[in-house]
């Protein structure tokens, strides 16, 4: 048994060194991860980029070739012991819920308590916990795609577990219902105190929902860091674009000041430093390209992406590089018009140019 | 800028490397080894038969100038009735599941009845109504009749999973409906088609009752008439090897036509707009009349006939009640075991691929298109050397039907195991349940109603069974099949026929629902 503290706080959830390869494909190259008490942790990354094998290894769906997973404390993979899935005390909510079809909404939910447990009233407890006080009758058939993945997350909290692994919980529902379920859902884990790693693909559900958040890639984890620093200061520029909408430059830069098509922009490093002289790519977030109607146009608006509260306006500058600002939804820019772009705070350059 | 689109293939394309790497389960693979040896015992007595007549005896009889031309005629009526049922299947099975006419509800119903009609009642009831009738042909029409449901319900329970959408792509990307139907549609139906098609020749290869009746020399009758005749137990086996490479070769070849689906679902969200006839309501009239004819009514009709001849003189109401007793008993015991075996082998079929489980699966199909006379005396063999107390009795019997009908029973559990999908248990997993556990409590009730099917599946062909009854069943028992076949022999048609009426309206039961449950059962198995 190895028992461990982190910074002075527990984690529930513990990755050394952990590998795994299908064949001669290696899906996770030696990531190391921690998850802290009561927190929620996102797993972000494209498709194929191992996170549903990093799940399906805490899980016990799979065994890790090298490495060692802890799961509150207690060793749970490693070369020389491991336990089942059912010996690991998680919670599991996969993509599409996977209720049990044949047994109603209680007895899903009740399905890993003990006899105890449901009829100590954790079932109600926990369908009151997502919002679905009088649904325990219900067939899961009879329930929409929404409440299907409710009851799939109480089912999961119900015998408090260590950890719960989401697996991309909401990518099959649609887009306006996804935003209040995520909601719902994370106010339900925060009340139950409970751990969570969310597996996902979508960055906004990712910085939206998660304490902390994991980019993934090719297999490897590649920047841990809250939401805000990972938006602000992202590792590296393919961090920094999966992260969010982003404006690459190719710049020369002397003294921490870039001279750019946009007139001449002072960069930081992403740990605040001024970077050494010379020629890099550096990255600026489309909030950080304001329109000023009464500057000299430097940049043609090449077309509108519009999404009611705010619209990003694409544009072409005056050296040919593409890039985009956050506008107002009430802004209505013509197309092939000439703007003038001033740009807010510093733009950010990387250790090493990608 | 970056905007994110999910791939819809990835997830699917994780769980096949997932599948494949997963470890073996040994307890399951145990359990199938009991399964797979009991029907592989035929195939061992053979070989010990073989080595010990010597393999000079063998290449004696294999050579023997009727053997090519018994080959030639067993072939040869496995490929025509195969062909036919295909086409016969497919077709109606089309007309019930996608056209729209008037009559469609009672043609579906009476369509897969023939599945109730053991093949040697059909042929004693076509003999009886047109006493001339013998030969090829003949065989090869009451072959038909009798095996086309075998490709009929598979291929109409897979269309009625087909995907709409598929055909309205098609068609709206200008494709007839001919074209849809030629290029989307049959390779769709291709599994389907293949397992029946399998079924189908592996019945007409092993089939004894029907070629009999109609006086044609087959394989399996040439092995009885050996065995009969001289008690040539050498010739019998020898000829017997020829039987097993015709199976693994069907066996091999209905992987090859199947192709890489495996079973795969695709839920379906509503059901296609059914096709109206039009001009084609004419010739679709005329199939399904004659279809009707042919395969139901004049059966019925003859058995009828010479119930009501019989029924002048008396009925042996008392044999007939004890004939029926004994069927459904032995049906029932034969059913229970051969489920029982086939579960760990279909479970372990669904969930792990690999060559293991494959290999124990195929090795199930081999003892099916073996003459029944050659299972039961392997049995025979089995039970007076290795476990004597058994010999002439029920579980001998119940062996019997299992090594048999083992293959149905697998396909059919197969298809329902794998509608308790894989990601169900992991999370009952994950929620503290130990594997023996999930199995009863998730795996289990999902399965039930396919596991219930497999059952009423093998009871049904064990009612029909004959051969390896005659030989296996305890001395003092008599059953329909074999009540009738004793009447049959010495074409006392009147006396067989209230038998071959009882068993046929006995056998129609199960044969309605099993029917009744196309579009929940996978293409296999049925």
């Amino acid at each position: 048994m190895l028992a461990y503290e982190q910074g002075g706080h527990v984690s529930d959830v513990m990755l050394r060194e952990v590998t795994k390869s299908f064949g001669s494909h290696v899906a996770i190259d030696r990531v190391d991860l921690d998850v802290r008490s009561g927190t929620t942790m996102a797993v972000l990354g494209p498709s194929g980029c191992g996170k549903t094998t990093l799940l399906r290894l805490i899980a016990g769906f799979e065994r890790a070739e090298a490495g060692s997973i802890a799961l509150g404390g207690l060793m749970v993979d490693s070369p020389v012991r491991w336990a089942p899935p059912e010996r690991r005390r998680i919670g599991i909510v996969p993509q599409e819920g996977a209720l049990f079809p044949h047994l109603n909404v209680a007895r899903n939910v009740g399905y890993g308590l003990s006899r105890a447990g449901r009829r100590r009233g954790r079932v109600e407890e926990v369908l009151a916990l997502v919002g679905l006080t009088d649904s325990g009758s219900r067939m899961p058939h009879e329930l929409s795609g929404g409440q299907q993945q409710r009851v799939a997350v109480a089912r999961a909290l119900a015998p408090r577990p260590g950890v719960v692994l989401l697996d991309e919980p909401f990518s099959a529902l649609d887009a306006p219902l996804r935003t209040g379920i995520r909601a719902d859902v994370v106010q339900a884990l925060r009340t139950d105190g409970a751990t969570a790693i969310l597996v996902t693909h979508d960055q906004a559900e990712a910085l939206s929902v998660a304490d902390t958040v994991a980019v993934m890639r090719e297999g490897t984890i590649v920047q841990v860091a809250t939401p805000t620093t990972l938006y602000r200061r992202p590792r590296d520029i393919r961090v920094a674009c999966f992260v969010g909408d982003a404006v690459v430059l190719d710049v020369a830069i002397n003294g921490g000041v870039a001279s750019t098509a946009l007139g001449p922009l002072t960069v930081r490093r992403n740990n605040g430093t001024v970077p050494p002289n010379g020629t890099t790519q550096v990255m600026l977030r489309p909030e950080q390209l304001v329109l000023d109607a009464e500057g000299t146009p430097n940049a043609t608006v090449v077309g509108r992406d519009y999404y009611g509260h705010d619209a990003l306006l694409r544009l072409r500058l005056s050296d040919g590089t593409a890039a985009c600002a956050r506008v107002g939804s009430a802004s209505d820019e013509a197309m092939d018009a000439q703007v003038a772009v001033s740009v807010l705070g510093e733009a950010m350059a990387f250790d090493e140019a990608q | 800028m970056i905007r994110k689109h999910r791939l819809p293939g990835a997830w699917l394309g994780t769980r096949g490397l997932r599948r494949k790497h997963r470890r073996r389960p040994r307890g399951l693979i145990a359990l199938s080894l009991l399964g797979t040896t009991i029907a592989a015992t035929p195939l061992l007595y053979i070989v010990v038969r073989v080595k010990e007549a010597g393999w000079s005896a063998a290449a004696v009889t294999l050579s023997h100038p009727t053997t090519l031309p018994l080959l030639a005629r067993s072939l040869g009526l496995a490929i025509v009735v195969t062909v036919a049922s295909v086409f016969i299947g497919v077709v109606s099975a089309w007309l019930v599941v996608s056209a729209r006419f008037r009559g469609r509800g009672l043609f579906a119903v009476v369509a897969p009845l023939p599945l109730a009609v053991p093949s040697y009642v059909a042929a004693y009831a076509w003999v009886s109504a047109f006493p001339g009738m013998e030969g090829f042909w003949a065989a090869a029409l009451v072959l038909t009749l009798c095996c086309y449901p075998y490709v009929y319900l598979p291929v109409a329970a897979a269309l009625a999973r087909a995907d709409p959408g598929i055909d309205e792509v098609s068609r709206s990307l200008g494709a007839g409906r001919w074209r849809t139907f030629a290029q989307l549609k049959l390779p769709y139906l291709r599994p389907a088609i293949a397992s029946g098609a399998l079924l189908v020749s592996l019945y007409v290869v092993s089939d004894f009752g029907a070629v009999s009746v109609l006086r044609v020399t087959t394989f399996t009758r040439a092995i009885f008439t050996a065995l009969d005749l001289g008690f040539d137990r050498t010739t019998a086996v020898v000829l017997s090897t020829v039987l097993i490479a015709i199976t693994t070769v069907l066996v091999l070849g209905e992987a090859l036509i199947r192709g890489r689906h495996h079973g795969g679902l695709t839920p379906v969200q509503r059901n296609a707009r059914r096709v109206r006839l039009g001009v084609g309501a004419v010739p679709a009239g005329v199939f399904m009349i004659a279809l009707v004819t042919l395969a139901i009514a004049t059966p019925a009709a003859s058995i009828a006939y010479w119930t009501v001849r019989g029924a002048t003189r008396s009925v042996p109401w008392p044999d007939i009640v004890e004939a029926a007793r004994g069927s459904l008993m032995v049906s029932a015991v034969g059913a229970g075991l051969t489920v029982l075996l086939a579960l760990p082998i279909g479970v372990l079929a669904a969930r792990h691929r690999g060559t293991l489980p494959r290999l124990l699966e195929r090795i199930t199909w081999m003892s099916h298109a073996l003459p029944g006379v050659v299972v039961g005396l392997s049995l025979v063999f089995l039970s007076v050397n290795v476990v004597y107390p058994l010999y002439q009795s029920t579980s001998m019997l119940a062996v019997g039907y299992a090594v048999l009908f083992l293959p149905l029973a697998v396909g059919a559990i197969r298809a329902a195991a794998s509608h308790s999908p894989l990601v169900l248990e992991e999370t009952a997993r994950a929620l503290g349940k130990r594997p023996s556990t999930v199995f009863a409590t998730v795996t289990l009730p999902l399965a039930g109603p396919g596991v219930a099917a497999a059952a009423l599946l093998v009871f049904l062909t064990c009612m029909k069974e004959l051969p390896v009854t005659l030989l296996l069943r305890p001395t003092e028992l008599e059953t329909l099949a074999t009540s009738l076949w004793s009447q049959t022999t010495v074409a006392a048609y009147a006396s067989a026929a209230p038998f071959a009426a009882a068993l046929v309206l006995l056998s129609a039961i199960p044969t309605y629902v099993l029917s009744r449950r196309i579009g929940s059962l996978d293409n296999v198995g049925l």
